[in-house]
C-alpha cells in the first residue's frame, strides 16, 4: 500500500516543491510489523534495485528486475517489498515469503492509480491534471497551477440591450433593474391577444450540445400582472435553430413567483419541434400567455435577464468554457497532504458577471487546466473584491 | 407541468462568505472550492523466469563464454516468465484496463488507450491473476466479481484454481468457490451473439 509520504509528494508536486524522481524497490526479509500509511520504514532493508516509472491514463506502476544471482538477494527469503525515492512511498501487504534463487530473474511490478472519483460530479480533477501529476513523479514535468480562472455560463442573451429582440403583442425596452450585467429587457402587454411574445436571432450561434440546463432571470413585479396569467403554461420558452426547429419548455404559474425568478430549466425534458442542432442555437423565444386578450401591463412589469446555459464538466475538459477572467495565485500553502491555493480578483477585474465555474491553470493564458469546480452563484462587482481558495487534498482510499 | 421540468427556483443562492474591510471600505467575498486527488493501490506482482540455462552475466551455473552453442548471443525469451505472487490491499483487485499485464489471454480488444475490453459475437477474455501465491499456502475461498458494462451482455466465470475448474458466477454477488485455489483468473464471455463492451473490472476476494 502506499505510505502517506506518497500522498505528501504529490501535494508537493501540487505546489511546486522540489522531489527525488529516481526510485528503488526495496526487498525485504522481515514482516513483523503490518503495512500502514503511517510506515516510514520496512523491518528490515536487505537492499534496493533500480525501479522504472512509467504511466498509461490513471494508472501508474514501478518495475524492477532482481537477478537470483545478486549476492545481495541470493538465498534470501523476501517477506516484503517496498517503493522508495528518498523516503518509503510505498509497503506492501502481507504475502507468502519466497525465497531468492540463483537462475532465478524476478520481476516486481507495483501498479497505483490517481483518479477523482472520490469527488462530485461539479468537482472535477481533470485528465490533463492526472497526466501532470504523472509526469511530475516521472521527473519529466514540472508544471503545478499558477492561475485561477473563472467563467460564466454558456451566454445566449445577456438582455444588456434590447437590440435583436422583436416583440409580437406588446413592446420591449431596456431596464436598469437587473440581476447580472448591465440591464434587462422589459416586455410589455398591449390588448388584442392573450399572447405577448419576443423573438430574437442571435448574431452568432451557441454550442449548446453540453448544456445540461437552460437558465433565465424572470421578474414579475406585481400580483396584478401575476394575475392576468394563465395558470398553465403561462411562459412559453423556447430556444432552436429557427421558429420551425426548437425545444420548448412550458412553466405554470404555480412554478414562478413575483419579483425575480431564477429559472434553471433542465433541457432533457424540453419537447422538440422538428429538428434542432444543439450545437448551432442562435433563435430565442419567449412568450406569456394571460386569461384575457384584453390583458395589458406597462413599464417595468415583467422583466427578462441574462439566459445561458449550464454545461457538463467532465474529466476531459481542457479549457474553461466561457472563460471571463483569471488571475494569478499570489499563495500557495502546502500542509501535509493539503494545497491551498489563493488568487485576488480585485475591485477593477472581472466586474457585472456572476461566476459558476473556477478552475486552475498552469499559465496566464491557455495552458493546462488541472481542476475545475463549481461555484455556483458568485457575484463580482466594482465594490467588491473576490478572494478564491482551491484546495486540493491528496488521500489515499481504499 | 411536471416538478421534472423545472430544476429549480430561487432567488439567490449564494454559498459566499462575505465580510467588510473596515480599512478600505471593499467588500469581499471569499469563494473556497475543495477538490481531491486520489490514490488508489493496485496489484502488487512477483514474476519469475528460469534463466538458469541462458548465458547471463553473473550467472556461475553457466560456463560462461559470451555465447551459445552457436556461438552468438543468447536470445532473450519472455515466454516462460509466469506470475507468482500477487497481492492486493484489503484483497480487492481491480483492472481498468490502462494496462495489459493481466491480460492472460482471450480474444476480446483489451484497448488501454480508452481504458476498455471490447467484444464482439462470442469472443471472451481471462483476466487475472487477480491473486497469486505460487506456493499454494495461501487459499481462495470465496469472492466477489463487479463487472462494469457499458453495453452488451456476457457470462461471468471464475477460477481459484488456475484455470483448472471454471465456476459461473453472477454480477455482484458473492461466490463461494467449489474448487479452491491459489490462482483465482476471471473469465468473461460475450453471450448473445453481439457486441459489447466492458469498463471496469473488481474482484473483492477471501483468502
Amino acid at each position: 500500500m502506499k505510505t502517506n509520504l506518497y500522498s505528501e509528494l504529490l501535494a508537493k508536486l501540487l505546489s511546486n516543491d522540489s522531489i527525488v524522481t529516481s526510485y528503488d524497490i526495496s526487498l525485504g526479509d522481515d514482516k513483523t510489523t503490518t503495512a500502514n500509511v503511517t510506515n516510514t520504514t520496512m523491518d528490515n532493508e536487505l537492499g534496493t534495485v533500480d525501479a522504472t516509472f512509467s504511466y498509461n491514463n490513471n494508472t501508474h506502476r514501478w518495475t524492477s528486475q532482481v537477478n537470483g544471482f545478486d549476492a545481495t538477494f541470493d538465498g534470501e527469503t523476501i517477506r516484503e517489498i517496498g517503493v522508495k525515492n528518498d523516503t518509503l512511498i510505498g509497503r506492501t501487504t502481507a504475502f507468502t515469503p519466497f525465497t531468492v534463487s540463483s537462475g532465478e530473474l524476478y520481476f516486481i511490478e507495483d501498479y497505483s492509480e490517481l483518479n477523482q472519483s472520490a469527488n462530485t460530479t461539479r468537482t472535477i480533477v481533470t485528465d490533463t491534471g492526472i497526466t501532470n501529476l504523472h509526469q511530475g513523479i516521472e521527473g519529466i514535468s514540472t508544471d503545478y497551477p499558477t492561475h485561477i480562472a473563472f467563467s460564466t455560463h454558456l451566454i445566449l442573451d445577456t438582455f444588456n440591450v434590447t437590440t435583436g429582440w422583436t416583440p409580437t403583442g406588446g413592446t420591449v425596452a431596456l431596464s436598469t433593474n437587473k440581476q447580472e450585467g448591465t440591464g434587462s429587457v422589459a416586455l410589455t402587454k398591449s390588448s388584442g391577444s392573450t399572447t405577448v411574445s419576443m423573438t430574437k436571432t442571435l448574431g452568432a450561434t451557441v454550442d449548446m450540445s453540453q448544456a445540461t440546463i437552460l437558465r433565465l432571470w424572470n421578474r414579475i413585479n406585481t400580483t396584478t400582472t401575476f394575475d392576468t396569467f394563465t395558470t398553465t403554461n403561462c411562459l412559453t420558452i423556447r430556444i432552436g435553430n429557427d421558429s420551425s426547429n426548437y425545444k420548448q419548455i412550458q412553466l405554470d404559474k404555480s412554478d414562478l413567483f413575483t419579483f425575480w425568478n431564477l429559472l434553471q430549466l433542465d433541457i432533457s425534458t424540453f419537447t422538440t419541434t422538428g429538428t434542432v442542432d444543439m450545437s448551432t442555437i442562435d433563435y430565442l423565444y419567449i412568450a406569456i400567455e394571460t386569461n384575457n386578450s384584453t390583458d395589458t401591463w406597462s413599464g417595468e412589469e415583467v422583466l427578462f435577464d441574462f439566459m445561458s446555459g449550464v454545461w457538463d464538466i467532465t474529466d476531459s475538459d481542457t479549457t474553461l468554457h466561457e472563460e471571463v477572467v483569471r488571475t494569478a495565485i499570489t499563495i500557495v500553502e502546502r500542509e501535509n497532504t493539503n494545497v491551498t491555493y489563493r488568487g485576488t480578483l480585485g475591485t477593477g477585474d472581472g466586474n457585472t458577471y456572476n461566476y459558476f465555474y473556477a478552475a486552475l491553470f498552469d499559465a496566464a493564458s491557455n495552458g493546462d487546466m488541472f481542476v475545475v469546480n463549481e461555484l455556483y452563484l458568485t457575484t463580482k462587482d466594482v465594490n467588491r473584491q473576490l478572494n478564491s481558495y482551491f484546495e486540493i487534498a491528496v488521500r489515499i482510499i481504499s | 407541468m411536471s416538478d421534472t421540468k423545472i430544476v429549480k427556483t430561487i432567488n439567490s443562492e449564494r454559498k459566499v462568505k462575505s465580510s467588510i474591510n473596515p480599512k478600505a471600505l471593499i467588500q469581499s467575498s471569499n469563494v473556497i472550492s475543495s477538490t481531491q486527488v486520489s490514490i488508489r493501490d493496485r496489484p502488487l506482482a512477483v514474476k519469475n523466469q528460469d534463466i538458469s540455462n541462458m548465458a547471463v552475466w553473473d550467472n556461475p551455473a553457466t560456463t560462461w563464454d559470451g555465447v551459445d552453442t552457436n556461438d552468438r548471443w543468447d536470445s532473450y525469451n519472455t515466454s516462460n516468465i509466469v506470475f507468482s505472487r500477487v497481492v492486493n490491499k484489503n484483497n480487492l483487485f481491480v483492472e481498468n484496463f490502462d494496462y495489459e499485464a493481466f491480460n492472460i489471454s482471450g480474444t476480446a480488444t483489451w484497448d488501454t488507450t480508452n481504458q476498455q475490453l471490447t467484444f464482439t459475437s462470442g469472443q471472451n477474455q481471462v483476466i487475472g491473476p487477480a491473486f497469486k501465491d505460487s506456493s499454494n499456502t495461501q487459499t481462495v475461498v470465496a469472492a466477489t466479481l463487479n463487472v462494469t458494462i457499458s453495453s452488451g451482455s456476457f457470462d461471468l466465470e471464475m477460477s481459484a484454481d488456475g484455470g483448472s475448474n471454471w465456476e459461473s458466477v453472477t454480477n455482484g454477488s458473492s461466490h463461494t468457490f467449489t474448487n479452491t485455489g491459489s490462482d483465482l483468473r476471471i473469465r468473461i464471455t460475450e453471450n448473445n451473439s453481439s457486441t459489447g463492451t466492458i469498463t471496469l473490472v473488481r474482484c473483492s476476494y477471501t483468502i
